[in-house]
């Protein structure tokens, strides 16, 4: 269980620093193709907006499941370990809470509605760029739930940090 | 009670917001209160094309947006982006009050929202750096910032200029520096958004003259009476009229602030660059969605 | 819950509530904007406005500044190159008492310059200068809080991310005009931070051990110029139009890249982590971006802004209102962290700053300075965190060095907030504005 949420974890990070590589290259490519032969590349600005939010979300996945969200966890670093697990229990609620609502069910809402909507430039439906929305929402359910299962069987240690200096 | 919210992405002083204030009041007092509507300026609930979203889920009860930002909604709305195809202000008005405009105004009922009445957003011409535009030809080379749509971009590539998308916060820095040659609008933007004091050049080619409409969701029309729907309808039409003085106004004085701000304001012979868009123009006539309304205004 | 009062109680009680509980601020700022928007929106959408501004946060071009900045600040980091500038602020910095303390000061400006987060800054310049002072003898404590009260001056010295959101959020502020205005505000930062580490260094006895020969001088000037090259790129690229503020980020990462290759300082595992760990934190960044919009939304039809306008304006004193406003925004940074600041309280003061006739780029600059103090408070702040972990400290064992830094950085953001000239005479004197 561990080996697999390492492994989605892994296969995240991959997508984000390729998305990330390929956005500096776009960008790059915008200035070249302005600046340098005179005919700007048209699709490059949706694209790369598309493409930091397609990162951003699977970035937000992969976040959960490593605890590298920016938290102020000063006061549950200070709980003792069964107090701890509690209040991680509880925080994991609200998580789920949210990406339940917010992502899953908000994303999947706007992701149809927006199917007919289309994207200015390369006339693609803006239900398909809102799609990482849902997506990232099940990717956030898997690693939390497995985070919490681990956790609470002591396979995993508790994410608030004994230092108090958030992990970045 | 019925009680609605407005938002409008210009500013508190834009001549817009001014006659939807007017628009609110007015549907309160003859609805004896019972219709009230809440304005929103400043773009606070987001950009137009957010509010739209809003709208078809029930945030968001009426917005005035561009048709440029409609035409990604519904298709139909792409003719008022095409250039030339109304002669002037007073062509635009007569055409706008006629069918076409009741025509779109149902178009996007099943979009779950319908037009209530249009807003004269003045006629985008050029602005450039280096030189006044007066044949296409004088465009030729130059990079045209222009706004996200197919339509404009094409319409830039006919005319010879090279169109570079760009948001239009960095337009005025990308002249400033430049990252382009010009870009196109109504003279506002060189005086509101202090593009002339970059761009001292504007060329009145007239080329497009894209409306604003004013939309109110299918849930919130139901929520009133037939009567306050009329009510509705009619302070809207109302709010058309007390707009295109206070519109006028705006643009002359911007033209006038603008050659304050030393911008040359030249007016190019219109008719060559009609000729290098009629592809484009010929194209849509051939449309399945847009052809027909296209005739409608075109052959009036 | 018509009040807006009630309504701000509720909403910032939930947030604050999740927050110290441990959640991740961009869940609380959601979840607590979603309750409270429930009171005035159907559930249904409320839940869609939520949905749609976590996205349309997102969707915007000039926020691409920020993954690029946060990536080259990496690169140089581990290419090489901040070592490069160390050096050159060593040189600079070597004669007065406390010296390695200036050094990492005027290091964290000279990567500001070329940088557009003080995060990278204080990771970058705190992983090196720490383990130096602490050899000569400082505090840990003391080098940290150095580091971090110095390293927000690379948010105010351009290039800058943070003033690059403030541009989008304030509705297009020009970027360049920003930009110039904050070399002498981020300059005056780095003074105060100075003056004070050199005050501390006196009493404690801390000397200076460094002494080139001007052969080493030449040498360490000579080995900087390609890494101080990279200023003349990016400002220079944007002045002559080559590329935008927003396209220079990439710029950036490219010239950072090459110069790293060249210096031969970095494996290509290591690139592989640059880009891994940039990644990571861009994402949670761009999250905790797209979390804002959703609590700006709700407060906007709670109509809360308005109500601290009307609160704020009752004063109708100049000096007053922006010392109010200024008391708010450093309580603010106490507990917010500056990205997510900068979004959700620039809707709020901007407009009031402007009645009072404030210049919107120097309440952009008195902003930044303002929430990038914030930056370095406990209990939250991003630069605290990072300058806390680079020195191996908890937050609680920095938080008296950094006090007196405090202090005196709010005299200096007082002067930034009453002297309009700080702000806006470059702009000025470039015909900018
Ligand atoms: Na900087
Ligand atoms: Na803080």
């Amino acid at each position: 269980m561990l080996s697999f949420k390492r492994w989605l974890e892994r296969v995240l990070l991959v997508l984000m620093a390729t998305m990330l590589i390929a956005m500096v290259c776009l960008m790059l490519w915008q200035v070249t193709t302005r600046y340098l032969l005179g005919v700007p590349a048209l699709y490059t600005e949706e694209t790369l907006r598309f493409l930091m939010i397609w990162m951003a979300l699977t970035g937000a996945a992969y976040c959960f499941g490593t605890n590298r969200h920016l938290a102020l966890d000063l006061i549950p670093s200070l709980l003792p370990e069964k107090a701890g697990r509690v209040l991680y229990l509880i925080n994991s609620v609200v998580v789920l809470v949210f990406a339940g609502f917010v992502l899953l069910l908000g994303g999947w809402k706007a992701s149809l509605s927006a199917l007919t909507q289309m994207s200015p430039i390369m006339q693609i439906p803006m239900g398909y760029a809102y799609s990482i929305l849902p997506i990232s929402a099940v990717i956030i359910f898997i690693l939390q739930i497995l985070n919490v299962f681990l956790i609470m069987t002591g396979r995993l240690r508790l994410p608030y940090a004994k230092s108090g200096a958030g992990e970045l | 009670d019925v009680r609605m919210r407005l938002a409008n992405a210009l500013s508190k002083d834009h001549p817009s917001s001014v006659v939807l204030q007017q628009f609110a009041d007015e549907v309160r007092e003859k609805t004896d209160g019972e219709v009230s509507i809440r304005l929103f300026v400043n773009g606070v609930l987001g950009s137009e094309r957010e509010v739209l979203e809003q709208l078809q889920n029930g945030a968001v009860d009426i917005t005035r947006v561009s048709a440029a930002s409609l035409e990604n909604f519904d298709p139909v709305f792409r003719v008022f982006s095409l250039p030339y195809i109304f002669e002037d202000e007073d062509d635009f008005y007569e055409k706008m009050r006629g069918p076409v405009a009741s025509t779109v105004y149902q178009a996007t009922k099943d979009d779950g929202f319908q037009g209530l009445t249009f807003f004269d957003s003045g006629a985008r011409s050029f602005y450039t750096i280096s030189k006044p535009i007066e044949t296409p030809q004088d465009l030729q080379g130059l990079k045209l910032r222009v706004i996200n749509s197919n339509t404009s971009i094409r319409m830039v590539e006919l005319m010879g200029g090279t169109p570079t998308p760009l948001p239009y916060g960095e337009v005025y820095t990308a002249l400033q520096s430049g990252v382009i040659d010009g870009a196109e609008n109504n003279p506002t933007a060189l005086t509101i958004g202090r593009h002339g004091e970059v761009a001292k050049y504007y060329s009145l080619d007239q080329h497009q003259r894209i409306p604003d409409f004013l939309v109110i969701s299918n849930r919130a029309m139901e929520k009133m009476t037939g009567e306050q729907q009329e009510i509705v309808r009619e302070a809207a039409v109302h709010a058309t009229e007390a707009y295109r003085g206070l519109w006028d106004e705006a643009v002359r004085k911007a033209l006038a602030d603008a050659r304050e701000m030393g911008v040359e304001v030249n007016r190019p012979d219109k008719e060559p660059f009609r000729r290098a868009v009629q592809p484009l123009i010929d194209e849509y006539r051939r449309d399945d969605t847009v052809g027909p309304l296209l005739e409608q205004i075109v052959s009036d | 819950m018509a009040d807006p009062l009630n309504a701000a109680f509720v909403l910032f009680g939930i947030f604050f509530l999740l927050l110290f509980m441990g959640s991740p601020i961009a869940v609380a700022i959601v979840s607590s904007s979603l309750l409270v928007g429930i009171a005035y929106l159907p559930p249904e959408t409320a839940l869609f406005i939520s949905t749609q501004k976590m996205f349309s946060g997102l969707d915007s071009f000039t926020l691409l500044a920020i993954p690029f900045f946060i990536l080259a600040g990496d690169i140089m980091n581990k290419g090489g190159i901040a070592i490069r500038l160390i050096d050159l602020a060593r040189l600079v910095g070597g004669r007065l008492p406390g010296s390695l303390a200036h050094t990492n000061v005027i290091a964290n400006m000279l990567f500001g310059a070329i940088s557009g987060s003080s995060i990278a800054a204080a990771a970058a310049v705190g992983g090196t200068m720490g383990p130096l002072q602490r050899k000569e003898g400082y505090a840990p404590d003391y080098a940290a809080a150095v580091n971090i009260a110095s390293a927000p001056t690379g948010i105010l010295i351009p290039p800058s991310g943070p003033l690059i959101l403030f541009s989008l959020v304030s509705g297009g502020t020009s970027i360049s005009a920003l930009f110039i205005a904050g070399y002498i505000p981020g300059m005056l930062m780095g003074l105060t931070v100075m003056i004070v580490a050199g005050i501390i260094a006196r009493k404690r006895g801390y000397r200076s051990s460094v002494r080139s020969t001007p052969g080493e001088a030449l040498q360490i000037v000579l080995r900087a110029l390609p890494a101080l090259g990279m200023i003349v790129v990016i400002i220079g690229g944007i002045v002559i139009g080559v590329f935008t503020a927003t396209e220079a980020a990439a710029v950036a990462v490219l010239y950072a890249l090459i110069l790293s290759l060249a210096y031969r300082m970095t494996t290509p595992r290591e690139y592989l982590r640059i880009f891994c760990r940039s990644a990571i934190l861009t994402a949670s960044i761009l999250f905790l971006i797209a979390s804002s919009g959703v609590m700006s939304y709700v407060m906007t039809i709670a109509g809360i802004p308005d109500m601290i306008a009307d609160t704020i304006l009752q004063f109708d004193n100049l000096i007053v209102v922006f010392l109010i406003m200024n008391l708010c925004l450093l309580v603010i940074g106490f507990f917010i962290d500056l990205t997510p600041a900068v979004l959700i309280f620039t809707p709020i003061f901007l407009p009031i700053a402007q009645q009072m006739g404030m210049d919107p780029v120097q309440f952009g600059i008195m902003l930044i300075f303002n929430l990038g103090v914030g930056s370095m408070t406990p209990p939250v702040g991003s630069v605290l965190f990072v300058g806390c972990s680079i020195a191996g400290l908890r937050i609680d064992q920095v938080v008296k060095p950094i006090l007196p830094f405090f202090f005196a950085l709010v005299i200096a953001l007082l002067m930034v907030t009453y002297i309009p000239w700080l702000s806006l005479g470059l702009p000025r004197l470039f015909g900018l504005m």
